[in-house]
């Protein structure tokens, strides 16, 4: 794969794959790490206004243009980014181009959109809360962060999106697209070095004032996290939803990183998983059982996530808990376990990269939080070099303190306030 | 542009009777089996549904040589994934691993299928495992609203059943019955095996002639009747949820119906993409959903087309009439060339995009067959779509779009049977 930049700063990762169809993927360094409370949604908010027109394109013309060429296309946000993404067969490369360039460089935020569209935002608000899972972890971020970057929801509260104000949205929009603070990505059947010189063409903006835009302008205050708590929500569930968290470290500390990727594998990756094989096939006091290590640039969390027949949480809670602590000391992760979470990573990469869509997202993802490929380029050769007792060592000083623990059980609808963490446009 | 490293696929037929479909590429390191079985979910009575599920969940618990814990670490340790699950018209298992473990993967999914055990301790894990999934589907408001949908225009028939059961046949089953379907219905004479990805053909001959040897029992494939004409009707459901949820549907045509290929483009006008009708007016226009749109179901005995919104529940009437409206319009009001055309691009071009993966490929190519469409549907699929006309739209629109079954769900007083609304 190449990686180039353009002079206007941004940077272009060009990456040849004869399947007869191209990816196009805009990645921008902004998400709901940057907002402010005031602005909390702006991220996602603007994301689905970018659909929405440029002087070139007419409401609607965008969408049109990419059905036209039998192209589909999305976006997401997150708490550290926002990405569009676009496939089309190869030989529309330079209409897909077009668009997307336009967009990202001339969208028009127009207000009688912007107006309509807070009503759809609303609505995708509305839709999380009756989520089980998308809403007890949106309270989950929000119990274990205090403070910080990750404790916004991306969607934002009922309050904070029905307040934002287009002139606002459309200084976030500029202060944060600029060419040095986004990542393109271009994976398919196109020859490589004319798709530079397409894309060195359509992105023809100009080098931003500030050059050093590289990472957030706003600084977000410090990650202080919450005090440990076990707190229960009912709402009209049949199933009880149980989701355990920690404080873990954030992709700046790429040793404990990946060894905590171990860890998820073996605690709570598949039916073999430790939690699995004791909480659901031998104890059965749980009824599904899951581990994940979520990487942020900055401080993070791992969480434990269950369902279970309410009479068991406790039982449930505590013994994911000996799990944990038994890692930690008396039993540490085996050579087998540890073969075997080292095979599924790689085949994690593997089978995860089989789309274009799969490519662009790994590369944009470690390349937004990391400023370089280098944590994708060398995942695996560190992955096969962490031991046993690293593992058990980030165990013992990540996942062994008392947790965050949320349950949602069914009963009378509790005040609870959801937010959610990706979000498609 | 490169040329593709894919081969043409070939198709043979084992001495067993096994059907065997062989595709190589060398596009990356990974092979994807998928095997076809003419076992339909849809074929058990009302007081059984949910048995071919159960059925495909229990075939991973344990085989006679290798207890469930044994099974999962064989095939976790190797980093593969194999599932197994039924549809509606057929069941279908899969493999997915890297090219090196191709030959241990295909003696583990022939282990995983034919040789299941059904220890009466594995069946209750199952059993709760199944139980706390159906809660979980219930928890799931617009999975309810669709349920629900396809309960009211198929009744008691295969397709109107949820495929995972109900809690009250779950609590019943018993390991006979499943020893009795898992004979009748999965045999390798009557299945069709399809290998994409980076493989030997030899090789994989060898492996499935090996790991998929001929059975006495269940030689004939199981098929479902068609359902009956059920009257269309206008339910509610009373849940407590921040959205409401509308979902209509109209009966369609099997998928082997001349109008397949138009009701697709139907569809794919009213409510597939960002320029379809349901999004540009009822969404963009009117701001009343994120989640809108239009899908078709294309049985072998059936079809539907659905359209769905989720809206806050005050704006329930105005969204619901609001699609029964735009519904009304395209029977009566030709659609343009530009937007058939853009239809059409849209829908082939999400179909050739959706192709990128081993695994997709393998379910591509095998599921025609296995739906009486032939192998070549495949590559047909897209010259059908383009050979649409405005015309045959309209056509099929004027004579399907007729007698709307209209399901809500909100946090409103349950009222049993609703009159139904405008009737276009």
């Amino acid at each position: 794969m190449k990686l180039n930049r353009l002079q206007n700063g941004l940077t272009v990762a060009i990456k040849r794959v004869p399947n007869k169809v191209v990816t196009l993927d805009a990645w921008v360094n902004v998400g709901s790490a940057n907002e402010t409370p005031d602005l909390n949604g702006v991220s996602h908010f603007l994301e689905h206004m970018m659909f929405k027109g440029t002087p070139t394109y007419g409401v609607g013309d965008l969408d049109k243009t990419i059905m036209n060429v039998g192209g589909v296309w999305n976006a997401g946000t997150s708490k550290d980014f926002t990405h569009y993404y676009v496939t089309v067969a190869a030989p529309f490369f330079q209409k897909a181009l077009d668009a997307i360039s336009d967009m990202m460089q001339h969208a028009l935020i127009d207000a009688d959109e912007f107006a309509r569209e807070k009503n759809v935002i609303l609505e995708e608000y509305r839709r999380k809360q009756d989520s089980p899972w998308g809403m007890l972890f949106d309270e989950l971020y929000m119990a274990t962060f205090a403070e910080g970057p990750y404790r916004n929801s991306v969607l934002g509260s009922f309050e904070s999106i029905s307040n934002l104000q287009r002139d606002d949205m459309a200084a976030y929009y500029r202060a944060h697209y600029q060419p040095n603070n986004m990542l393109f990505c271009v994976i398919g059947d196109v020859d490589p070095d004319e798709a530079l010189k397409a894309v060195d063409t359509a992105f023809n903006s100009p080098p931003p004032l500030d050059p050093a835009r590289l990472h957030p302008a706003h600084q977000p205050s410090p990650t202080v996290y919450g005090s440990p708590t076990s707190r229960t929500i009912q709402r009209d569930v049949f199933e009880t939803y149980v989701a355990m968290a920690f404080p873990a470290p954030g992709i700046h500390q790429p040793a404990d990183v990946l060894a905590l990727d171990i860890a998820s594998i073996i605690l709570g990756s598949g039916r073999s998983s430790r939690m699995n094989r004791i909480l659901h096939e031998e104890q059965r006091v749980a009824n599904s059982v899951s581990a994940g290590s979520p990487t942020h640039r900055s401080e993070s969390m791992f969480y434990v996530a269950m369902t279970t027949e309410a009479a068991d949480t406790e039982k449930a809670t505590t013994l994911a808990g000996e799990i944990l602590n038994g890692m930690a000391s008396t039993a540490p992760p085996t050579e087998a376990e540890m073969a075997k979470a080292r095979r599924n990573l790689r085949n994690d990469i593997q089978f995860g990269t089989e789309t274009n869509t799969g490519q662009s997202s790994m590369i944009g993802y470690y390349y937004t939080l990391t400023g370089s490929t280098d944590f994708l380029d060398q995942y695996i050769e560190r992955v096969d070099s962490i031991t046993a007792d690293q593992v058990a060592d980030v165990v013992q000083r990540h996942l062994t303190v008392a947790p965050v623990t949320l349950i949602l059980q069914p009963g009378s609808t509790s005040n609870a306030t959801p937010t959610p963490q990706t979000l498609e446009n | 542009m490169s040329e593709s490293p894919i081969n043409a696929p070939t198709i043979e037929v084992l001495p067993g009777g096994m059907r065997l479909l062989l595709q190589p590429s060398t596009i990356n390191d990974i092979v994807a089996t998928a095997v076809f079985i003419p076992l339909p979910g849809a074929i058990v009575s009302p007081a059984e549904a949910g048995l071919v599920s159960f059925l495909h969940s229990m075939l991973l618990r344990g085989t006679t040589s290798l207890a469930t814990a044994e099974l999962n670490e064989a095939i976790e340790s190797l980093g593969m994934n194999i599932g197994s699950a039924a549809s509606t018209d057929f069941s279908a298992a899969s493999l997915v691993c890297t090219a090196d473990t191709f030959a241990t993967g295909v003696s583990l999914l022939g282990d995983v299928l034919l040789n299941p055990s059904f220890e009466p301790e594995e069946i209750e894990k199952e059993r709760q495992s199944t139980l706390a999934h159906l809660r979980a589907s219930d928890d799931d408001k617009f999975s309810v609203t669709l349920r629900r949908l396809a309960r009211e225009m198929y009744g008691d028939h295969g397709y109107g059943m949820p495929s995972a059961g109900y809690p009250e046949n779950v609590r019943e089953f018993r390991r006979e019955q499943l020893v009795e379907l898992h004979q009748l219905g999965i045999n390798p004479s009557t299945m069709l095996a399809v290998c994409f990805g980076n493989f030997s053909p030899d090789e994989a001959r060898e492996l499935f002639a090996q790991h998929f040897p001929v059975r006495a029992h269940g030689a004939e494939p199981l098929a479902i009747s068609p359902p009956h004409h059920i009257a269309p009707s206008h339910v509610h459901i009373a849940r407590t949820a921040e959205q409401a949820f509308v979902a209509i549907g109209f009966p369609t045509a099997p998928v082997t119906s001349p109008d397949h290929a138009a009701l697709r483009v139907l569809g794919g006008v009213l409510g597939e993409g960002m320029s379809s009708r349901f999004f540009t007016d009822l969404r963009d226009k009117q701001g009343l959903a994120y989640a809108t749109g239009c899908f078709t179901s294309s049985m072998v005995h059936a079809g539907s087309l659905t359209g769905y919104i989720g809206t806050k529940p005050e704006s329930r009437e105005t969204a619901r009439d609001g699609m029964l409206r735009i519904f009304e319009e395209i029977r009566h009001t030709p659609v343009s060339y530009e937007e058939l055309e853009r239809t059409r691009n849209y829908i082939i071009g999400k179909f050739l995009i959706d192709h990128q993966t081993n695994l997709r490929r393998a379910n591509y190519l095998g599921q025609y067959e296995t739906m009486g469409l032939g192998l070549g549907y495949d590559e047909k699929f897209p010259q059908l779509i383009r050979a649409i006309t405005a015309e045959q739209v309209q056509d099929v629109a004027q004579r399907y779009l007729t007698h709307p079954t209209v399901v809500e769900l909100s946090p409103t007083d349950p009222t049993d049977e609703l009159p139904l609304p405008v009737a276009p």
